[in-house]
């Protein structure tokens, strides 16, 4: 598993590390019951700090999306319902504010309703190229 | 510690081993040579009041011409410059290079103290040995008379004179932090205690005596009190580097 | 794997050392535990080169009490080693010298360093001597390993790649407690960070912890606010303050980085002097 962390963003790197791992099973390239790489090997092939990783393995341990197995492995347990919805809220608060910015700068909502638009529909469009959906 | 500890002195050793030998043969082989040479200025004055006639006559005899022109002369005027040649580096290279600092993380200081001061002194014991016994090996690969007994009485005039100044070479090689300055000082309290043997009350200060062998050759014996002073002297000395060194900050 | 109180490996309680009036080291504490790595930070002349040759007994201390745990291997400022010996007498000469001390482990090091083991140790470039010195702390178990300015001098692949070893050596259980005045590097290695300046220890802790206990306000100019001023603006103040104080005061707040706030720690103590 690789990602990039950034050592000097104002978010620590073991938050960044929780917060990557939270958006990997979100994004469902990590399913409930996958195994984790154990700390040391994370630490090496992200080039950081062990107890970095370990702080941010026993945080999400805490919180119950990871869960500790025999030997040095870590399982995937998945992200509780509350915490998904949280997770959404915090994205959805980000699109709050960047709309509140368009409005500000006097952007046009049919504008701002475009991009949602073309973002949302681009896989649909891609489903329609084949065949009939029968909508 | 030992073997870097030669190796560290490797080129003074080297080095002090061939001027010993230079000094010897320049006045081994050349007995017959000098004395000849001599012969042809009797008669002259100024020669007399240094070379009285019946010198000239005693340096025809191989023992006295060995003894004088070797302990009483090349070797005997060296015994002092080599002891403080081999300590003044010691330390004072370590402080100056800062490699100091690989020894004082490794091993305690008492050890780092004593095996510096050890091997030095048996590296300098090793120069005054073959020294010393150069006019014996001589005379028995020449074949010439020689009265053997004289040569561990001068040996020990030559090792002690030696150590002695090898010591007080360790106390300023401890006490400053660059090379010059212990070697000037050590020359510099030669010279000072050599002239301070002048004023009569204060004569034993004066160390080339006993270095030239001078009880040797008057007396056919070891000059023991002074001997004995001498290793008074070295133990203060040492003792007074280590509490230097203990104390020492880099 | 993160210390525990049991693994203190040292502890450094109200250390000073004068220098006729300067005080080099004015009253610092801090500890270090068992697999951690602890970092220095300070600018040039805060003191930090004075605490470890304290530590270590090379310098005398005027007062205060250092506990070590352990053995240690050290790498100092200046990296002198032997000049006069090639690089293969200068490891079996370490090797002679030191406790725990792994000969074969030591010319890897070299190896992957390429530093030519018959080459005289005066001949090495600066950064090739530093290499090779730390080659030679790393090929040292110890309990503890001080560097002092390790990657000074270094290129940067270099650089990386002595970071990487540092890394290494926490994994099993051993302590680093190392010096940089180069924030970038302590962020991408430490686990807590002293901040240093003028013989001070201004802020300490767990460099995330430290992140996160900070922010930055914007206030109206001259406002009174408990805190680093860092910057001002033709109408506003900008200063770095406790995110709780920050909170509590009903202020608006931003995160900042770790170099904002050890600039505004650094300058704040540099100011409280001539003030």
């Amino acid at each position: 598993m690789w990602f990039a962390v950034d050592p000097h963003s104002s978010l620590p790197i073991y938050s960044q590390i929780k917060e990557k791992i939270k958006a990997l099973i979100l994004s469902g390239k990590l399913k409930t019951g996958d195994s984790l790489p154990s700390i040391r090997t994370l630490a090496k092939d992200l080039g950081i700090n062990v107890n970095t990783v370990a702080r941010a393995y026993r945080e999400l341990e805490l919180e119950g999306v990871i869960r500790a197995e025999r030997g040095e492995r870590y399982a995937v347990v998945g992200l509780e319902d509350h915490l998904h919805v949280k997770i959404k809220q915090t994205i959805l608060k980000e699109l709050q504010n960047v709309v509140y910015r368009c409005k500000e700068l006097a952007i046009d909502i049919s504008t701002v309703l475009n991009v949602v638009d073309n973002i949302y529909n681009q896989s649909s469009l891609q489903n329609e190229v084949g065949e009939d959906d029968g909508k | 510690m030992m073997y870097k500890e030669f190796y560290d002195m490797k080129v003074r050793f080297i080095g002090v081993i061939i001027v010993v030998l230079i000094l010897f043969f320049i006045v081994a082989p050349f007995q017959k040579f000098t004395v000849s040479m001599l012969e042809g200025y009797s008669g002259n004055p100024q020669l007399e009041k240094f070379l009285p006639g019946s010198m000239l006559n005693k340096l025809k005899e191989w023992n006295f011409y060995i003894n004088s022109q070797w302990y009483g002369k090349n070797f005997g005027q060296m015994v002092g410059i080599i002891g403080i040649i081999m300590a003044f580096p010691l330390f004072a290279r370590e402080f100056e290079n800062e490699t100091i600092v690989f020894l004082f993380v490794r091993k305690p200081r008492k050890w780092i103290y004593c095996n510096k001061l050890f091997t030095g002194a048996v590296a300098t014991l090793i120069v005054m040995l073959v020294g010393s016994i150069l006019p014996a090996i001589y005379s028995a690969v020449a074949g010439k008379e020689y009265n053997y007994s004289v040569v561990p009485k001068f040996m020990v005039h030559s090792i002690f004179g030696a150590l002695l100044w090898y010591c007080v070479g360790v106390f300023f090689s401890v006490l400053f932090n660059d090379q010059v300055k212990p070697l000037l000082a050590s020359l510099g309290l030669l010279a000072l205690t050599t002239t301070a043997g002048l004023i009569k009350a204060i004569k034993f200060l004066n160390t080339f005596p006993y270095q030239l062998g001078a009880r040797v050759f008057e007396k056919n014996s070891v000059d023991l009190p002074y001997t004995f002073g001498i290793v008074v002297v070295c133990a203060l000395f040492i003792w007074l580097g280590y509490i230097v060194f203990e104390r020492k900050e880099v | 794997m993160m210390g525990n109180e049991y693994g203190l490996v040292l502890s450094v309680k109200g250390l000073m050392r004068y220098y006729g009036n300067i005080r080099a080291v004015d009253g610092i504490s801090f500890d270090v535990f068992k697999g951690e790595i602890f970092a220095l930070l300070g600018p040039n002349g805060a003191g930090k080169t004075t605490t470890i040759k304290c530590v270590l007994n090379l310098r005398k201390k005027d007062a205060g009490d250092i506990f070590l745990n352990g053995s240690v291997s050290f790498v100092p400022d200046g990296k002198e080693l032997y000049g006069s010996y090639t690089v293969e007498k200068m490891v079996r000469i370490a090797k002679e010298l030191t406790d725990k001390f792994d000969e074969k482990k030591c010319f890897e090091y070299i190896e992957r360093f390429q530093i030519p083991f018959d080459e005289r140790v005066s001949n090495l470039s600066s950064g090739q001597t530093t290499q090779l010195y730390l080659s030679i702390a790393f090929s040292q178990d110890a309990e503890l390993y001080i560097f002092d300015e390790p990657t000074w001098g270094l290129d940067p692949i270099v650089r990386n790649q002595v970071l990487e070893m540092i890394r290494e050596l926490i994994v099993d259980g051993r302590s680093v407690l190392y010096t940089s005045h180069i924030l970038s590097e302590v962020e991408k290695v430490s686990d807590k960070v002293a901040i240093m300046s003028k013989g001070k220890i201004l802020e300490q802790g767990y460099l995330d912890d430290i992140k996160e206990k900070y922010c930055a306000v914007i206030v109206p100019k001259n406002s009174k606010v408990d805190g680093y001023k860092y910057k001002s603006t033709e109408t506003e103040d900008v200063y770095i303050t406790k995110r709780e104080y920050a909170i509590s005061s009903n202020l608006e707040y931003s995160d900042v980085s770790f170099e904002v706030i050890f600039e505004a720690l650094v300058m704040g103590s540099n100011n409280s002097l001539t003030a």
